[in-house]
């Protein structure tokens, strides 16, 4: 019989824990794994695409866990916008697991993508990212492990929020498997999130959590992104990043739209809520921000001036 | 303020400003200075319009300054070439190039600024 | 070529069987299962040479046989494979004492696998499980290879045997469309092939699992062991 290598082992390992998802989809290579999946490259035979198929990985035989995939899909396919990755199909694998097929996604994690960026480049794609989830909050839904490695950018620059696999679904009647009250989508109390990007409540498994935990992850994340830059970042944007990671609730930004508006404001040269900026702070800022109109009106004097010493020769 | 109405504003108050600094280029006008001022403050306004609605229609910051240049230098012609009947002088370029300046300031604050601007329709088409 | 065992029998029950033929291909699936490991174990942690090693396990696999040790398995107790473990940890460790007894002149000792309480090295038990794996995985491609033979599927085979097997060790990794030039197939017969090759094999190795294992819970430890993940 034939000696199988180490290599080979491992190799063979991965290809049997493949998903068999019938005859419309062939899986093909592990992408990823997370805490509670794992993401396969795979060809829709059918549409002749590839896609990316995830399906459960956990060890745990606790009866809901199948249950998270199928929401999870479910919530994906609620989230309808250009910012969230978009799902295809869901189904059941030959073995029984629940799976479902989203858009394959080539690019590169925002954090890496960021090192490339300028400043205002990357705060564009963090703003990207602030308008999926807060749109994900208008429709009731919460993420609860944003984090860069869970947005993408695409090879079209396109910015995608992923890994939706523990959101939470709050009290909305348009949200299938939505009932009174909060519901939690894992409900085995276990504290949801990536320690260091997860807002303090999360870890608590007793407190409430809603969308501002999501901001505080979207603080964190922006502070590691202007981090990142090597240079210094500005005291405006450096206040919006601790409002946002505030670790008293009621002290964050109400809603990732006003975090958002805040950074815009940065872009625009306009006055930052979450910063009190000096008088020489504002001067600076109103001459950056009408720059061109400034220069203009002192050309205008300095031509006056000329024309009188011209005058005066 | 749309920007036919940010022109108007613009063409006017820094038509009186223009006039105004008359007595700096020209410290012997002293006497008609209401009167400069009133002529200037008209045609900052009239030029200020157009070049308002010229942005309205062109959304090309490029093009407005010049635009404004134009009318502004348009609209101080007249001026410029009239010999004053006091002083029996003529302020050709003293009135020439600041008005010019003014209707270029108004080109690019209508461009920048003010709202109704024609993007859509530069893209659509 | 012994034919594999009824998978729908289980381990305890097939060492125990009254029918002989059951009982031997019962034991053949353990010694082939198992005799790597075992070799495995006996060079790292008794220091033999390979024909040793291999003298001695073929010793152990004797006696086990000869004493019935496998049929005392209790399947309550724990893994089949924790307990063939044990039982080898005991007859390496008299074996060993017994050589060194002889150098100074003194007499064999009978072996006793009734100590429950038997020190292994973590490391050492990680081997027995590594070579454990790729003699389960090895058999599992040897039923498949026979599959392929039977259903003349020889292509199949090839191909899953060149990137999944041959190929894992290739740099840079191997593409479709290599393999599918070698072969004189398209590309997508390849992702084909390997498709149905791939759900045989673990069908295969979930059933030789199924026939080295005494229950269910067993079963799926040692898939999850096997596989990383839990199988129904």
């Amino acid at each position: 019989m034939k000696t199988l290598s180490d290599a080979a082992i491992a190799r063979l390992r991965d290809a049997v824990d493949r998903p068999q998802a019938g005859d419309r989809y062939v899986v093909h290579d592990l992408l990823g794994r997370g805490g509670m999946g794992a993401v396969y490259r795979a060809t829709d035979a059918l549409l002749g695409r590839e896609v990316a198929l995830k399906v459960l990985t956990t060890e745990q035989e606790s009866t809901g866990i199948e249950d998270r995939l199928r929401r999870e899909a479910r919530v994906l396919a609620r989230l309808e916008h250009p910012g969230i990755v978009a799902i295809h199909d869901a189904g059941t694998l030959d073995d029984g697991r629940p799976f479902y097929v989203m858009r394959l996604v080539r690019g590169r994690c925002l954090d890496e993508q960021a090192r490339e960026d300028s400043r205002g480049g990357m705060l564009r794609r963090f703003l990207a990212v602030c308008d999926a989830v807060s749109f994900a909050h208008a429709r009731g839904v919460i993420h609860r492990d944003l984090k860069p490695g869970n947005v993408m950018v695409g090879e079209f620059g396109e910015v995608l929020v992923l890994d939706w696999g523990v959101a939470r679904l709050a009290d909305s009647p348009d949200v299938p498997g939505g009932t009174t009250g909060q519901t939690d989508i894992t409900g085995d109390g276990m504290a949801i999130g990536t320690p260091g990007f997860m807002a303090p409540e999360q870890a608590d498994a007793s407190a409430s959590v809603d969308a501002r935990a999501d901001v505080y992850s979207l603080g964190v994340m922006l502070r590691d992104l202007l981090a990142a830059g090597g240079a210094a970042a500005p005291a405006p944007l450096r206040a919006v990043s601790a409002k946002a990671t505030a670790l008293v609730v009621a002290e964050r930004y109400a809603a990732v739209d006003a975090m958002a508006d805040d950074i815009r404001a940065w872009l625009d040269s306009a006055p930052v809520s979450a910063y009190r900026e000096s008088p020489w702070e504002r001067a600076v800022r109103f001459y950056r921000r009408n720059q061109a109109l400034i220069l203009l009106l002192l050309a205008y004097l300095v031509v006056r001036v000329l024309i009188l010493w011209w005058r005066g020769v | 303020m749309n920007k036919p109405v940010l022109g108007l504003v613009a063409g006017g108050a820094l038509g009186i400003a223009d006039g105004l600094t008359a007595l700096v280029s020209a410290p012997d006008v002293a006497p008609q200075i209401v009167g400069i001022i009133i002529g200037s403050m008209g045609k900052g306004l009239v030029a200020g319009i157009l070049i308002g609605w010229f942005a309205r229609k062109v959304n090309n910051l490029g093009a407005g300054i010049v635009f404004g240049l134009a009318m502004g230098a348009l609209f101080a012609l007249p001026f410029a070439l009239a010999t004053d009947p006091n002083t029996g002088q003529k302020y050709f370029w003293e009135i020439l190039i600041p008005g010019s300046m003014v209707g270029l300031i108004v080109g690019f604050l209508t461009q920048r600024y003010g709202t109704g601007s024609s993007t859509a329709r530069g893209r659509a088409s | 070529m012994t034919a594999f065992p009824d998978t729908r029998v289980s381990l305890v029950a097939a060492l125990s069987s009254d029918d002989q033929a059951t009982r031997a291909r019962a034991v053949d699936l353990v010694v082939r299962a198992y005799r790597t490991p075992v070799i495995a174990v006996l060079q790292r942690q008794w220091s033999l040479d390979l024909a040793d090693a291999e003298d001695l396990a073929h010793d152990f696999f004797s006696h086990a046989l000869e004493r019935e040790w496998l049929g005392r398995y209790d399947a309550a107790k724990g893994r089949f494979r924790t307990f063939l473990r044990s039982i080898l940890q005991a007859y390496a460790s008299t074996a060993h004492e017994s050589a060194n007894r002889l150098k100074r002149g003194g007499h064999l000792t009978a072996v006793s696998i009734d100590s429950t309480q038997l020190s292994t090295d973590a490391g050492v038990d990680r081997l027995f499980e590594q070579e454990w794996v790729r003699s389960v995985m090895t058999i599992a491609l040897e039923r498949l290879r026979l599959q392929c033979e039977q259903a003349g599927r020889d292509a199949t085979y090839a191909v899953f045997l060149a990137h999944d097997v041959d190929g894992a060790d290739a740099e840079p990794p191997l593409r479709y469309a290599e393999i599918a030039a070698r072969f004189d197939v398209p590309v997508t017969q390849v992702a084909n092939y390997l498709h149905w090759a791939r759900t045989r094999f673990r069908g295969h190795i979930i059933d030789t699992l199924r026939a080295l294992t005494a229950t269910e819970a067993e079963f799926r430890e040692e898939a999850r062991a096997l596989l990383g993940r839990d199988v129904t």
